[in-house]
C-alpha cells in the first residue's frame, strides 16, 4: 500500500488512480473553477471560448463559480459594463454567479462551497486560500480556459513541505506572523514547487481564520499553493458556518514530504513584511515607531471575523491618531452583520474607522490611494512600489491586530501592548 | 517542426525576479503596446528595445516570476522577439500564465551561472540541452513533460485547445 500525504491523496482522487506520486505529470479533474471579474482575464475567457474556439456553450457550467467581487462599488461605466456582460453571460452559460455577499476567496471557505479534500482551480494564486480546511487550490491563470473547455487540467505533482506546529500564538500574535516568519526563514523560493501543508498538535491553536491568511500568502515562500489537515476545528467551523458536515482529510502515517519544519507557536513575535517586496521579512520590533498615515484591514488576506474581533479589542474606548486613516473592510456580508450585532463596527466608527461593504478594492489602489513619501501598514497581499497610488510610497504587511495598533499610535506598534 | 532554436541572451536576471518591474508597476493593466515599448527595461538598460533581436532569449535564476506577475511585461518581450524564458526555475503562476500565453519556458537549473548577457544559445528542445555556444558549454534542461512540449508548440493554450476542440464543436 502506498502512503500518501494530502496533496497527493487530493490529485489521485481527481485523476482517479490508486496513488501518484511528486513530480508525475497527469491531467486531472477539477472540483470547482472559480473566477472574478477582471479585464483582460473573466472577458478573455469568454472571447477565447466563444470567438476562438467557437464554442456556444461550457461542457460542465455546474462545477464553475464567478464572483462579482472587484471594481466594487463602480467607479467607471466600463465596470459597470464588465459586471453587466458577466451577469449575461452566467446566465446564458448557466453559471452561478454571486454578488454582494463578499469576496470569493473567503466566501467559499465561509459558506462551505469548498470542503476538505476538493481540488479548486483559479485563474488568481490566492486562491490558495481554501487550504484552510483541507482543499486544494491552484492559481493557473490563462490556463484556466483549458478546465473550462475541457473539464481537466494538467499538472506535475508537487512535492510537500510539512510544517508541523506545536504550542499556541501569543495573545496579539496571528496566523499572519507564522507566515511572516516563514518568508524570513524559508526565503522566497523556499518552497517552489511544493505544497505547505500544516499540521501537528498546535494545528487547534490557530483558528480557520488564521489558517486562511496562511493559505492565502503561500505564494510569499514561491509555494504552489498551501492547506492545512483538517481537524476537530475544521469540521466544527464547517459545521457552525455552513451547516456542513465535512469528513477529515489528513496524511497516511509514512507518507513522504520533501521537507520537515517545526514551529513552537509560542515563539512566533510579531513580523511585517517590509517594500519593497513579499520575500523582506522584519520583526516587527525592529520598525517601531516608524511612522504610518494609512491602515487597512480587509482584502482577500484578512477581514474574517477573528480580525475585526482582535482590532475592535485594541480600538475599543480608543481613537485613531489625528491624521491617520484606518479602513475596514468585512470579506463578507455576513461577518459585516456579525460584526455588528458584537458591536466590532461601532467601536471602529467611534474610533474614527472609514467602514466599507465587502470589496476587493481596497487591496490594489482602487479605493484608497497614497502620495509620494506616505506609509501605509495593511493586511493586503503584496507590497510592490505603486500597488496603492504612488510607487514612492511604502506598504507594510501586517496583521489585522499590529494594523490596528498601529492605527492608534500613528506609527508602527506591537499588538502585545495594546491587549 | 524544428525545436532547435538560436538566439543570444538578451538579459540575465536574478534569483526571485518580479517581472512586473521590466515595465514598471503603473504598467501592469494597460494593453497600450506604444506606452509599454517606451517604458520596457528602462530601470535596467535604456537601449534594450534598440539591442534585441528576434529570437533572443531570456535567462533567469530561481524563482523566475516571483510575485503577483501580470501578463504586460512578457506581452512587450515577445512583441520584441523574446522567443523564450530560460530559467533555474519559475513561479507556479507565472509559468502557467505565460505557458498559456505562447512563451517557451525552459527549466536549466545552471542557466544563471553559465550564461552571461548577449553569450550565443543553441535551445535544442528535443534533446533537452542548452549550448553556450559563447563558451561551448552543454547545459542540461530539465525534462520537458509532453503536455508542456504540445503547448509551447501550439503556442499557448488557445491554439492547443483549438487542436484538441476542433472535431468536437460544442
Amino acid at each position: 500500500m502506498t502512503h500518501m500525504n494530502i496533496t497527493e491523496k487530493i490529485i489521485a482522487r481527481a485523476t482517479g488512480k490508486e496513488s501518484v506520486h511528486a513530480g508525475e505529470v497527469l491531467f486531472v479533474e477539477p472540483d470547482l473553477l472559480i473566477l472574478y471579474d477582471w479585464f483582460g482575464l473573466s472577458d478573455w475567457f469568454q472571447d477565447m471560448m466563444e470567438k476562438d474556439l467557437g464554442l456556444k456553450k461550457l461542457p460542465h457550467p455546474d462545477k464553475i463559480l464567478f464572483f462579482i467581487d472587484h471594481l466594487l462599488p463602480i467607479q467607471e461605466e466600463s465596470h459597470a459594463q464588465l459586471h453587466a456582460r458577466t451577469r449575461t453571460w452566467c446566465e446564458a452559460q448557466g453559471i452561478k454567479y454571486i454578488e454582494g455577499e463578499g469576496i470569493g476567496h473567503s466566501l467559499v471557505v465561509e459558506n462551505g462551497l469548498v470542503k476538505p479534500g476538493m481540488l479548486v482551480a483559479h485563474f488568481d494564486t490566492h486562491v490558495s486560500t481554501v487550504g484552510a480546511i483541507g482543499a486544494l487550490g491552484f492559481g493557473i491563470m490563462k490556463e484556466l480556459l483549458m478546465p473550462m473547455v475541457t473539464g481537466k487540467m494538467w499538472l506535475k505533482v508537487p512535492g510537500t513541505y510539512k510544517v508541523s506546529l506545536t504550542g499556541t500564538f501569543q495573545n496579539g500574535v496571528m496566523g499572519r506572523d507564522l507566515l511572516h516568519k516563514l518568508v524570513e526563514d524559508l526565503g522566497a523560493d523556499g518552497c517552489i514547487d511544493r505544497v505547505m501543508e500544516f499540521s501537528g498538535p498546535g494545528a487547534k491553536n490557530v483558528s480557520i481564520e488564521s489558517r486562511m491568511t496562511i493559505c492565502n500568502l503561500a505564494n510569499f515562500v514561491g509555494a504552489t499553493t498551501a492547506l492545512f489537515f483538517s481537524d476537530e476545528t475544521t469540521l466544527a467551523y464547517l459545521h457552525q458556518n455552513a451547516g456542513v458536515d465535512a469528513v477529515k482529510i489528513r496524511s497516511d502515517p509514512g507518507a513522504k514530504f520533501s521537507d520537515t519544519r517545526h514551529y513552537d507557536l509560542e515563539t512566533i513575535e510579531p513580523t511585517l513584511i517590509c517594500p519593497p517586496t513579499i520575500s523582506n521579512a522584519v520583526p516587527l520590533g525592529e520598525l517601531s515607531g516608524t511612522q504610518i498615515n494609512v491602515g487597512i484591514i480587509g482584502t482577500c488576506a484578512s477581514g474574517r471575523l477573528k480580525d475585526l474581533e482582535i482590532a475592535a479589542k485594541i480600538l475599543k474606548g480608543r481613537k485613531i491618531r489625528k491624521g491617520f486613516k484606518l479602513y475596514v473592510i468585512p470579506s463578507s456580508k455576513r461577518i459585516f452583520l456579525e460584526a455588528n450585532k458584537k458591536g466590532y463596527i461601532n467601536t471602529f466608527v467611534e474610533a474614527g474607522a472609514f467602514i466599507s461593504s465587502p470589496t476587493c478594492d481596497f487591496c490594489y489602489g482602487k479605493a484608497t490611494c497614497l502620495v509620494p513619501g506616505e506609509r501605509a501598514i495593511s493586511t493586503q497581499t503584496l507590497n510592490v512600489p505603486g500597488r496603492l497610488g504612488s510607487t514612492e510610497a511604502e506598504i507594510y504587511l501586517a496583521s489585522a491586530a499590529a494594523v490596528a495598533a498601529s492605527a492608534v499610535e500613528g506609527a508602527i506598534a506591537d499588538p502585545r501592548q495594546h491587549l | 517542426m524544428s525545436n532547435i532554436f538560436k538566439g543570444r541572451a538578451a538579459w540575465v536576471f536574478e534569483d526571485n525576479f518580479d517581472v512586473d518591474l521590466i515595465v514598471g508597476v503603473k504598467n501592469i493593466s494597460t494593453t497600450d503596446m506604444t506606452m509599454l515599448k517606451a517604458d520596457v527595461m528602462q530601470s535596467y538598460d535604456k537601449e534594450f528595445k534598440e539591442s534585441v533581436k528576434s529570437g533572443d532569449f531570456l535567462v533567469g535564476g530561481s524563482n523566475f516570476g516571483y510575485g503577483h506577475p501580470h501578463p504586460q511585461p512578457m506581452m512587450v518581450m515577445r512583441e520584441l522577439g523574446i522567443h523564450a524564458v530560460i530559467a533555474q526555475s519559475f513561479a507556479f503562476p507565472f509559468f502557467r500564465s505565460e505557458l498559456a500565453s505562447g512563451m517557451a519556458l525552459i527549466t536549466c537549473p545552471d542557466a544563471l551561472k553559465k550564461v552571461s548577457r548577449w553569450d550565443e544559445l543553441e535551445l535544442d528542445i528535443e534533446k533537452e540541452v542548452l549550448i553556450n555556444l559563447s563558451t561551448g558549454e552543454r547545459l542540461t534542461l530539465d525534462p520537458i513533460p509532453p503536455v508542456i512540449l504540445e503547448m509551447i508548440n501550439a503556442g499557448g493554450v488557445v491554439n492547443y485547445l483549438r487542436a484538441l476542440t476542433a472535431d468536437h464543436p460544442g
